[in-house]
């Protein structure tokens, strides 16, 4: 593919001697050559094959706000940055809007109401010896924190559950290590985690904490959805237990 | 043939040298570690001063005002006023002594031998009005003291005007 | 069992513990004064002077009694016994608590974990009566709330630091947090609100006749003092310095300020954390180093669609003398994007790239403004 530019600003510079400069780009498709400029159709490209370029943001958001129940909570989400929580910094070398800070402060976020959520869970989330239960605090179960169930709920196996589940995982942006070799090789799991985490992170900057705290509690943690952290933490714990 | 042996070889190295920059240079933006500095009052302020022991004695005489001090409803509204300073009393013979302790882990005594009531309750508030650090010599030239960059910024002869450019 | 075999333990150490106080006795003065120093030479000599057996006992069931209501006050704290703690109440008006915060729960923000430990390190065979806390059970420490402390921390430091400089680079970003709230920081925080550490043995405080309240106030965690003594330290692969114990306490106390008042005011603990933490000074542009400067801030400028960053030499002095002056100023387009000095022309024109980027990744929104997410720092 080649792709002829009129730089327009030599053009302009270079208007009182008479002449335009052509530039030239070359872009290379097909197996990678050393020193030739990638075609960006040929790496734009998620795991799934979706290329970057031809996303359409409105159904590619309407896809995500419908999965995890946004209007629920009152929330709403710029386009673009339901498509950068979507894009791991794997992807295009990081040439594209990516996650990694939503991904820091979503997690925190998530750690912090997880932990709320089990301070409010009257009963031990997971047995604990009798030695070791703490005094509530105003109502607040200080012993869960810390427990496996308690940590397990924003593990990264339960979170990139969760996102398989909701059969989100085809729509993130990720560029694997070794696309012959599976998922775990891959480090499946962090991706799809840092995905949940960064829309956290982006309801939190853009929606305030308030609708953020609300959204955790009811569309993630909430025990009466079909799909929830706390089920899939409660699943993986016993998957656990019988391995040992 | 020696030579040339050399030769490959410092070449080779070179090799792996690059690499390894290589390597080291995907690393773009490094952090260098910090502290943060405390700045007492910006934001919350904790009352330096945390304990305050009197010690007086029974028998001398030098101890008259801080006894009367003690026996006075002088400490009794200061220690309502400052319900964030621990007073302690205690007996020990010997001229009177006021012992505060700051929250920077200093210790300053006052001897209040021979000082009438008055006197002691000032040595006292002295004290407690203390940051608890060393006493400084503020010389003439060194009224500013302040973690934070000029506001001004500092002279440049490059950015001035012409007629002072070097 | 093992509690009461500790307790007789104890108790064989106490008595060469009272002939050793014998030696230590009269040639430190302690801190009570001489109130305290007659009562121990008091004892000493009747314990040394009379040694009769009976007289032995009766001294240790009184030490056994004390020893055990401290251990059964520190369990579980009563609210009227916390209340008669000056250090307690004073660190509470310290640190303008509100009323919410009980002083119990203060001083179980004070009782660290590593105060309780399995009999075989927390007793070893000499010098058990050493050791300045007592185990307890796990009822009554801030275990829970140091960990509840660190999430509230982490999240609002970082939410903080995110929102005042939306383009920091995520390792700049970790390394400000970690500057804000790492463990020599807290712990710096911890000695400025004057809480002490519990360092006289129990027996010590016993022989003082210090009333148990007074330790309710003060830092308990693994503090033997047998290093302080004799010299020798316990080393064990967990962490119990001084240090991790101070943050553990202000780690609780902030997590314990946030149950306590999540109902009446669920933002006091966030803004107790600006007030203590975040008022603290860091400068940020302190924290980058770059490795390419000139490289990144041109795949910056490739990324924005900015015009190709060309720097131009804005002023000099002595380019021939010993030490010349450079200002460079790098520029895309007519914009100037930054301005550095050097005495070569490389060193002006890396330190302009430097500062472009500086000024790229330190940008500061308004605070009316609307939320800035960034788009992820450049990767050359």
């Amino acid at each position: 593919m080649v792709v002829i530019n009129l730089s327009q600003n030599l053009l302009r510079s270079c208007c009182h001697h008479q002449q335009g400069v052509r530039l030239i780009t070359y872009l290379h498709s097909g197996p990678r050559v050393r020193g030739l400029k990638r075609d960006p159709v040929s790496y734009l490209k998620s795991p799934n094959g979706i290329s970057y370029t031809d996303v359409k943001l409105s159904e590619y958001k309407s896809k995500v706000q419908n999965a995890l129940q946004f209007e629920r909570c009152g929330i709403d989400l710029p386009e673009g940055l339901v498509l950068q929580c979507f894009t791991h910094k794997s992807f295009a070398h990081g040439s594209k809007p990516y996650n990694e800070k939503l991904n820091v402060l979503g997690s925190q976020f998530l750690k912090y109401q997880a932990a709320i959520h089990s301070l409010r869970h009257k009963d031990q989330l997971s047995p604990v010896p009798s030695d070791n239960v703490q005094q509530p605090l105003n109502g607040l179960n200080f012993t869960n924190l810390g427990t496996a169930v308690a940590k397990l709920i924003i593990s990264k196996i339960s979170t990139a559950q969760y996102i398989k589940e909701k059969q989100l995982d085809s729509l993130i942006f990720w560029k694997m290590r070794d696309a012959t070799k599976d998922g775990r090789y891959n480090g499946e799991n962090t991706v799809f985690t840092s995905a949940l985490n960064a829309l956290v992170g982006a309801i939190l900057i853009s929606n305030g904490p308030e609708k953020a705290a609300n959204f955790v509690q009811q569309v993630l943690l909430n025990g009466e959805n079909d799909v929830n952290l706390v089920k899939i933490a409660n699943q993986q714990s016993q998957v656990l237990s019988a391995k040992s | 043939m020696l030579k040339k042996n050399n030769h490959t070889k410092e070449k080779s190295t070179t090799k792996t040298l690059r690499a390894a920059s290589r390597l080291k240079d995907t690393m773009v933006v490094r952090a260098i570690k910090q502290t943060s500095i405390a700045r007492n009052g910006v934001g919350a302020y904790v009352f330096p001063c945390k304990k305050i022991t009197l010690q007086y004695c029974n028998w001398g005489g030098s101890s008259q005002g801080m006894r009367d001090f003690l026996v006075s409803k002088r400490l009794g509204k200061l220690s309502q006023d400052l319900p964030q300073i621990q007073f302690e009393i205690s007996r020990k013979s010997g001229h009177p002594l006021l012992r505060a302790q700051y929250t920077n882990g200093r210790e300053k005594v006052v001897c209040v031998r021979n000082l009438n009531v008055d006197n002691v309750e000032n040595k006292l508030k002295l004290l407690k009005d203390s940051s608890g650090d060393i006493l400084h010599r503020r010389s003439k030239n060194h009224n500013v003291e302040s973690l934070n960059n000029s506001v001004r910024g500092v002279w440049s002869p490059f950015h001035s005007p012409q007629n002072y450019k070097v | 069992m093992s509690q009461l075999s500790s307790l007789t333990r104890h108790v064989a150490a106490s008595r060469c513990m009272v002939t050793r106080l014998a030696v230590n006795g009269r040639s430190r003065s302690l801190p009570l004064g001489r109130r305290f120093n007659s009562t121990v030479s008091d004892r000493i000599s009747s314990s040394s002077s009379s040694s009769s057996l009976k007289s032995n006992a009766v001294e240790l069931s009184k030490y056994k009694n004390y020893y055990k209501e401290l251990k059964q006050i520190i369990e579980n704290v009563p609210e009227d016994i916390a209340s008669k703690s000056p250090e307690l109440v004073t660190l509470h008006k310290r640190l303008q608590l509100p009323k919410e915060f009980q002083l119990s729960v203060l001083s179980r923000c004070l009782t660290c974990r590593s105060s309780h430990l399995p009999n075989e390190i927390s007793n070893p065979k000499l010098g058990s009566a050493f050791s300045s806390t007592v185990p307890t059970n796990n009822l009554f420490d801030n275990h829970g709330l140091n960990i509840f402390g660190k999430n509230l921390l982490t999240y609002h430091v970082t939410r903080k630091l995110m929102t005042k400089y939306p383009r920091l680079p995520t390792v700049i970003l970790n390394a400000a947090v970690d500057a804000y709230i790492c463990e020599d920081v807290l712990a710096g925080v911890g000695k400025s609100w004057g809480v002490e550490t519990e360092k006289t043995p129990v027996l010590e405080r016993y022989l003082k006749e210090e009333p148990i309240q007074i330790t309710l106030g003060k830092l308990r965690f693994y503090n033997n003092s047998l290093n302080q003594e004799d010299g020798i330290e316990s080393i064990s692969s967990l962490n119990f310095s001084e240090k991790s114990a101070y943050s553990l306490a202000i780690r609780s106390i902030i997590g314990a300020l946030w149950a306590c008042t999540q109902e009446t005011n669920p933002q006091y603990a966030f803004q107790f954390i600006d007030d203590h933490i975040l008022s603290r000074k860091l400068d940020i542009s302190k924290m980058f180093q770059f490795e390419q400067p000139t490289r990144e801030l041109a795949a910056l400028c490739r990324r924005e669609g900015l015009q190709k960053p060309v720097s131009r030499l804005l002023a000099e002095s002595g380019r021939h003398s010993k030490a010349p002056v450079f200002i460079v100023g790098v520029f895309s387009g007519d914009e100037k994007l930054g301005e550095g000095f050097g005495s070569s022309l490389k060193e002006g024109k890396a330190r302009a790239a430097t500062d472009a980027l500086m000024k790229w990744y330190c940008y500061e929104p308004l605070e009316d403004q609307h939320p800035v997410v960034d788009h992820g720092a450049v990767i050359v």
